[in-house]
């Protein structure tokens, strides 16, 4: 089916400055600017019997592309491009430590309740290179879940989270709210950690818990090794990726 | 056409001299040059901002929003002191260039 809906002038202005504007580079003045300046463009070509999507084509292409608009934009305003980058990597340090927190207490409890539940006898240290692979294994898929997620959140959610966060810290009584809510997520998993530590000793004893911490921390330690590299290969993956994306 | 390189370090000279003349906004001056220039000097439309923000930044320049004729608002550069003695400087720097090639070219043989 053929598109027949009239071309909307302002609609289409309204679009191509929401998308500026996903960007930190730009500062409100600037888009205000920009906007006055591409509606000039297209009014002249107008003048010159252009119809006004040819003429909104135009004057886009004539103003530049985004990437470069951004890059040009980016030496004028650096302070805020600087306190934006800033601000997501608190945030993705905070949700990282939250997401990552959570799922492996989840999955490390997961195995030990399960291999109880199948009758395992951790004091009895039969097949202790299985139990820490297991364990090293329940770690991984838990680390690579929680980095999918992170991945997940901040490529479909982030803008939006943005945009919430901006109106919710314009009035300022939502700060105390928004800084009580970040603080008792954060001591949310180290108090449920706590917990859970409690409850396997009611139900496991000292010397049980103590068994289970062996294997536990040979599996911290196979951990302690890998997740660096993958940190570190994932850094210079996006590296290569966002080079390659600035010469296009 | 110019050079991408000659553009940029033109910029400031000639935003500076067309300013002296009067008034004007970011999409006049993109016109006042073209115009005078022949449509030999093009700039990318969007990256004469950044360039009109830094020469505020520098006092060279000042702005202030208002309404046009059109009902629209616009945001509309004057010169400054700071601006009119920065032309010297840059006229002198450009004067001073013309002149040395202009006795080379007149001086030697040409090569075509």
């Amino acid at each position: 089916m053929e598109n027949t809906a009239p071309f909307d002038l302002n609609r289409a202005i309204q679009h191509w400055r929401e998308n500026l504007a996903q960007s930190p580079t730009f500062q409100s003045e600037n888009l205000n600017e920009l906007e006055s300046h591409l509606r000039d463009s297209v009014a002249a070509l107008q003048l010159r019997g252009l119809s006004a999507e040819e003429a909104f084509l135009i004057a886009t292409r004539r103003i530049g592309k985004g990437s470069s608009l951004e890059s040009e934009f980016g030496k004028v305003n650096g302070t805020a491009v600087w306190l934006d980058r800033f601000f997501w990597i608190l945030i993705g340090y905070q949700v990282w430590t939250f997401i990552a927190g959570a799922i492996a207490l989840v999955t490390g409890n997961a195995l030990v309740l399960g291999l109880h539940g199948v009758g395992y006898d951790f004091k009895s240290h039969g097949h202790a290179i299985l139990v820490v692979v297991l364990f090293t294994l329940v770690h991984l898929a838990g680390f690579a879940g929680s980095l999918a997620l992170c991945w997940w959140l901040f490529q479909r959610k982030g803008q939006r989270f943005g945009r919430w966060l901006n109106r919710l810290l314009y009035r300022r009584a939502t700060w105390i709210l928004a800084f009580v809510t970040l603080y008792l997520l954060s001591l949310s998993v180290p108090v449920m950690s706590g917990g859970t530590v409690s409850l396997l000793l009611t139900a496991f004893g000292r010397e049980t818990l103590g068994e289970i911490a062996l294997p536990e921390s040979y599996s911290s330690i196979i951990m302690h090794l890998t997740t660096p590299v993958v940190f570190i290969g994932l850094t210079l993956f996006l590296a290569r990726k966002r080079l390659r994306l600035a010469n296009t | 056409m110019l050079s991408k390189e000659l553009v940029a370090a033109s910029t400031v000279p000639l935003v500076l001299s067309v300013l002296t003349q009067g008034e004007s906004y970011g999409y006049e001056l993109i016109q006042r040059v073209r115009e005078l220039s022949g449509s030999r000097i093009e700039w990318t439309e969007g990256m004469l901002y950044p360039v009109l923000h830094w020469m505020e930044d520098e006092d060279l320049i000042e702005a202030e929003w208002r309404e046009a004729d059109t009902g629209r608002k616009r945001k509309y550069y004057r010169l400054r002191k700071e601006g009119r003695k920065a032309l010297q400087d840059e006229q002198q720097q450009w004067l001073t260039v013309h002149e040395t090639l202009t006795k080379l070219w007149k001086t030697q043989p040409r090569l075509t």
